[in-house]
């Protein structure tokens, strides 16, 4: 089939690289999130809970490119336990928030704010890709992975504003993700 | 041991070692130069279609669940779960005005204003992470930074970081780059990326 005797290998490499390469560039942001989600789940996190990461400091800081003025809730969402309901009181002090949603290869699939909420309470229904029917009523959003990733961002006007950071925090405590009732 | 290549083989004139060495061998290599290649194209060598405006440059699609499959991959391992552009959009700097990469011996100034967003923040990254220092400050936003008389502001971003409205560089060597966020940008902003007014960085002198 091939004229030069090196011709074969050369083609069995470029081959191979370009299925790795493929390969690698698909699975990365998988590999990432996974990477990510096993960082909190060695730290005791466990799947539809929600967790609130107060102040980081760079020293225990393990996401790249990290907001350094944002204080966040982080939840792994397995939509396979049902829809979810994530609601709470929204954080007056901070500058901007946000509740995104994140599916397993990083694509964003749901994003509100504070803008986009107004003055409705804040809150979002999570449905998984084998949860055929939609919510009856309020904002949802499905999930195109079994495994998502949930973070609430609430950024400060200062991270050295101590009372300020303290009522932040006091009401991201007040969030809640609980299995929608059928 | 197993059979060894041929004479006739592809690997004609390459010294006879068993074939499933050979194979092994071969696939190694193809690997090795797929996950290279994948590395320098996702990786921040090769920008993924970038929207350059003076030493500031922000990706086309960050945080865009339609972004091809190389932006996904750049963002995922070194912006993990971004926002899309609608709530932020994310310009870095990793040289100076002059085109000079970003380093800690040298002394810088943030030179800026009002920004076209609900809020701002700058922050300083070496190889992608904060840069620890005793006072934890990491960036400067719109809520906390100190302006003159004129609205103008100005960021010291040094090794110590001890000037107006500082951000340390810290002592050790890296990859440090500027990560300017603008949260909520008005309307206008998404498709003036290269053209809106942005902070200059400018070099002051290096030790």
């Amino acid at each position: 089939m091939f004229n030069r005797p090196w011709a074969g290998a050369v083609a069995l490499i470029l081959l191979i690289a370009a299925l790795t390469h493929g390969a690698a560039i698909q699975l990365a942001p998988h590999a990432m999130t996974e990477y990510l989600l096993e960082g909190y789940r060695a730290n005791g996190l466990k799947p539809n809970q929600l967790r609130v990461s107060g102040l980081k400091k760079a020293a225990t800081m393990r996401i790249p490119m990290a907001n350094a003025d944002t204080v966040t809730i982080f939840a792994e969402i397995d939509t396979d336990q049902g829809p979810l309901r994530l609601e709470g009181p929204p954080p007056g002090d901070a500058v901007y928030w946000s509740i995104s949603l994140f599916a397993h290869n990083t694509d964003v699939f749901f994003v509100g704010s504070d803008r986009f909420y107004g003055d409705r309470p804040p809150g979002v229904t999570i449905v998984g890709p084998r949860q055929t029917a939609d919510p009856a009523e309020g904002v949802w959003a499905r999930s195109p992975s079994r495994t998502a990733v949930l973070i609430f961002r609430a950024t400060m006007p200062d991270r050295n504003d101590q009372a300020s950071v303290a009522a932040i925090e006091a009401a991201l405590r007040q969030w809640t993700l609980v299995p929608v009732k059928s | 041991v197993g059979e060894t290549g041929r004479a006739d083989g592809p690997m004609a004139g390459t010294r006879k070692f068993p074939k499933p060495v050979v194979i092994a061998g071969l696939l190694f290599c193809g690997m090795l130069l797929g996950l290279g290649i994948a590395w320098v194209l996702a990786g921040p060598l090769i920008p993924n279609r970038t929207i350059q405006n003076g030493p500031w440059e922000t990706s086309e699609r960050v945080g865009d669940a339609q972004a091809g499959a190389y932006t996904r991959a750049t963002v995922a391992i070194y912006g993990t779960w971004a926002l899309p552009p609608s709530e932020v959009i994310y310009f870095t700097a990793t040289r100076d005005d002059t085109g000079a990469a970003i380093n800690p011996a040298c002394r810088y100034e943030v030179r800026g204003g009002d920004l076209p967003a609900d809020w701002w923040s700058i922050s300083v990254y070496r190889n992608f992470f904060w840069v620890d220092n005793p006072g934890d400050r990491y960036s400067r936003s719109s809520s906390s930074i100190q302006r003159g008389p004129d609205g103008q502001w100005v960021i010291a971003l040094d090794a110590d970081g001890n000037g107006q409205n500082g951000l340390p560089l810290g002592n050790a060597d890296g990859y440090f780059q500027l990560s300017l966020r603008l949260y909520q940008p008005e309307d206008h902003v998404l498709a003036n990326r290269a053209t809106i007014k942005l902070p200059a960085i400018t070099k002051l002198g290096c030790r």
